[in-house]
């Protein structure tokens, strides 16, 4: 069954553990996606002088760097640490009777926290800056929940399948950083080859990162057409990856 | 304005069908229709926002 305050709970857990002991506490929550928009912005866009073609605004790079990396962090923390979870949950597993899908959900959630609290430090500094702000905003939560939806149906295929084969975390992180430098985050499509601009329409991270860009850098429309084939396609994904799981779930059990 | 009231409409009609559903089928098969339901509510506020703020 489905235990919501027991996800709750290990959502809080997750989230205290990585700063149990310190004197500062939950304190560098803050603390971390401050630095890393600092290397963003200030590092990458100041020092560095990145500059974006076609746009004269001083921070247009920073923009594009951080509505890129801030959604992608959250996306491949979420599939890397989806894969391990049932193992890293065994104890658990196999004295509480509950969801194993639903332990995907305590990851999701904490690295959701992670996200809220970098984006919201980051409309902090667009607000100082006066960048300009879109109505289309409104869509930011959808498209976050579309890519953390899309990371859930990955990450349970990921998860059932490492129980049988422990070697797939680490191929999952490689394919992450491969993925990661295969889509256009740092630097911007035109610089990419003809082949690989057709090829990247193909790419999900691609489309859920350049609809980013149109609401926060571009100030335009999202691909609408592509987010909505995105959309079947992640719920075909999830739709897979419970079916397998319900397969394996008597094996994965007696596995762990 | 007017795409912000009809997604938040479309958003009460489905929490409430899911809700209702979940609550009401006891068996598997409410998962299935849990992420139908998802696809089509998402698919739509793309859908809505498309047609609104072309």
């Amino acid at each position: 069954m489905v235990n919501i305050s027991l996800i709750l709970e290990l959502t809080k857990r997750d989230f205290s553990d990585r700063f149990a002991g310190s004197i500062l506490g939950s304190i560098w929550a803050f603390i971390w996606p401050l630095v890393s928009l600092f290397i963003y912005i200030v590092i990458f866009g100041k020092i560095m002088g990145g500059k974006l073609p076609g746009t004269s605004e001083f921070y247009a790079y920073s923009v594009y760097l951080t509505v890129g990396l801030l959604p992608w962090t959250a996306f491949s923390n979420s599939i890397y640490r989806s894969t391990s979870v049932f193992i890293d949950t065994k104890n658990l597993i196999s004295k509480i009777k509950l969801s194993l899908p639903a332990l995907l959900i305590y990851i999701i959630l904490s690295e959701t926290i992670t996200y809220v609290i970098s984006m919201g430090l980051f409309f902090i500094f667009l607000f100082i800056s006066g960048h300009p702000f879109s109505s289309r905003l409104i869509l930011l939560p959808y498209l976050f929940y579309l890519q953390q939806l899309f990371a859930f149906g990955i990450g349970l295929l990921a998860a059932t399948l490492t129980v049988f084969i422990r070697d797939l975390k680490e191929a999952i992180g490689i394919m992450l950083q491969l993925w990661f430098w295969f889509t256009p985050i740092v630097y911007i499509q035109d610089i990419l080859p003809e082949f690989l601009k057709k090829v990247m329409i193909y790419n999900p991270a691609h489309v859920i990162i350049s609809s980013y860009r149109s609401i926060f850098v571009f100030n335009d429309s999202p691909p609408y057409g592509a987010l909505i084939i995105l959309t079947i396609i992640t719920h075909c994904i999830i739709l897979i990856a419970y079916l397998l799981f319900r397969s394996l779930e008597k094996d994965v059990r007696d596995l762990l | 304005m007017i795409a912000m009231l009809v997604i938040v409409l479309w958003t009460v009609l489905f929490v409430i069908t899911g809700y209702v559903s979940w609550k009401k089928i006891v068996s598997h098969i409410k998962v299935y229709l849990l992420i139908f339901y998802n696809a089509i509510y998402l698919a739509g506020v793309f859908l809505i926002f498309s047609f609104l703020k072309a």
